[in-house]
């Protein structure tokens, strides 16, 4: 009888422990992750879509990172049309260094200033297309001539407004516990690395009954 | 009273697994990086690798399973670690290497990357 109740423990005890396994391992691969952290959005964040969206999606991304620019390549003319433009999903991306080069850290900061005062689309096709064109002598004086030619792209650039702005981003993604991009922020829970566009719809589709109910 | 010291025991030992099993939450930061373009790859050689730094003392590059040191923490500190993983590469036949080197005036851009170039330049600002 003893031998018989030891030996249900011991199999309650490893059920238990494979049902935690499992869950621990869904996790991992689902690569899904709630923070205690919230993100909120900042003035300077490139955003797609209307405030009265049902759903944000917070998107950490570097134009270093081949994954980050395929998702904005591929993926994101779909995501726009399908999500965005139905007023479904603001899209918030947040431009980030992980790395203190002068030449990054100034790409980023007119990316963000041209975004807020100018028009964004062609520097962002630009920067997908061909990300290592920050370090050419062409690049930096095209910097230059905007900064003279558009005194709110001057404050942007040289008044710290944007230069905050990166290092608050790097701040909120060290907050996240995140180590690399590209990573989306959906209610909350975290998703990092690259995502295809199917595979967001499905999580789109499940944040917004998540939201909704 | 034995079974029950015997089930704390095996809860114990497998809580300590867990926990020990468990990621470390370490700072560094890591990006992919598909190296095929500026190699000149054929798409059946993969070029992926990774750029890891922790922001304050070291960054590396990974590829195939080999952690190649660059010398500050950021990737302009780069060009041995590309240097070799660019010899691997061309090795395993990708063409010759156009530009490991982040060194200003060293890049050439496509045509596309120049014609949005002057794009950029006129079409940027609202005026």
């Amino acid at each position: 009888m003893k031998y018989k109740r030891a030996l249900y423990i011991v199999l309650a005890s490893i059920i238990l422990v494979v049902v935690v396994f499992l869950i621990v391992r869904n996790n991992i691969f689902n690569n899904k992750h709630v923070s205690n952290f919230k993100v909120y959005e900042d003035d300077l964040d490139i955003v797609y879509g209307s405030d009265t969206a049902i759903l944000n999606i917070f998107f950490y991304s570097s134009y270093n990172c081949s994954f980050c620019r395929k998702f904005l390549i591929e993926d994101f003319p779909e995501l726009e049309k399908k999500y965005i433009h139905s007023g479904k999903v603001k899209f918030i991306l947040k431009p980030i260094a992980l790395t203190n080069n002068e030449s990054v850290i100034n790409s980023l900061k007119i990316a963000v200033c041209i975004n807020e005062f100018g028009n964004f689309e062609k520097l962002n096709e630009l920067l997908l297309e061909e990300p290592r064109v920050i370090y050419t002598d062409e690049f930096i004086s095209i910097i230059d001539e905007f900064v003279e030619k558009d005194e709110f792209i001057a404050e942007c650039m040289h008044g710290g407004e944007s230069e905050s702005y990166i290092l608050r981003n790097l701040g909120s993604f060290n907050a996240l516990g995140l180590t690399g991009t590209p990573t989306f922020i959906i209610n909350n829970r975290i998703y990092k690395g690259y995502i295809n566009f199917n595979e967001l719809c499905r999580l789109i589709e499940k944040e917004i009954r998540y939201s909704l109910h | 009273m034995k079974t029950q010291k015997l089930f704390f025991l095996i809860m114990m030992v497998l809580s300590v697994a867990f926990v020990s099993c468990d990621k470390d939450d370490d700072k560094e930061t890591c990006d992919s990086e598909d190296l095929a373009d500026d190699f000149g790859c054929p798409t059946d050689v993969d070029a992926l690798a990774t750029f890891c730094s922790d922001g304050v003392n070291a960054s590396y590059y990974t590829f195939n399973g080999t952690n190649y040191m660059c010398t500050g923490v950021d990737v302009s500190t780069c060009d041995n670690a590309l240097n070799q993983i660019g010899a691997l590469l061309i090795e395993a036949g990708c063409g010759t290497k156009k530009s490991g080197s982040i060194e200003k005036g060293m890049i050439e851009l496509s045509a596309m990357a120049e014609r949005l170039l002057s794009e950029v330049r006129t079409e940027s600002l609202c005026n």
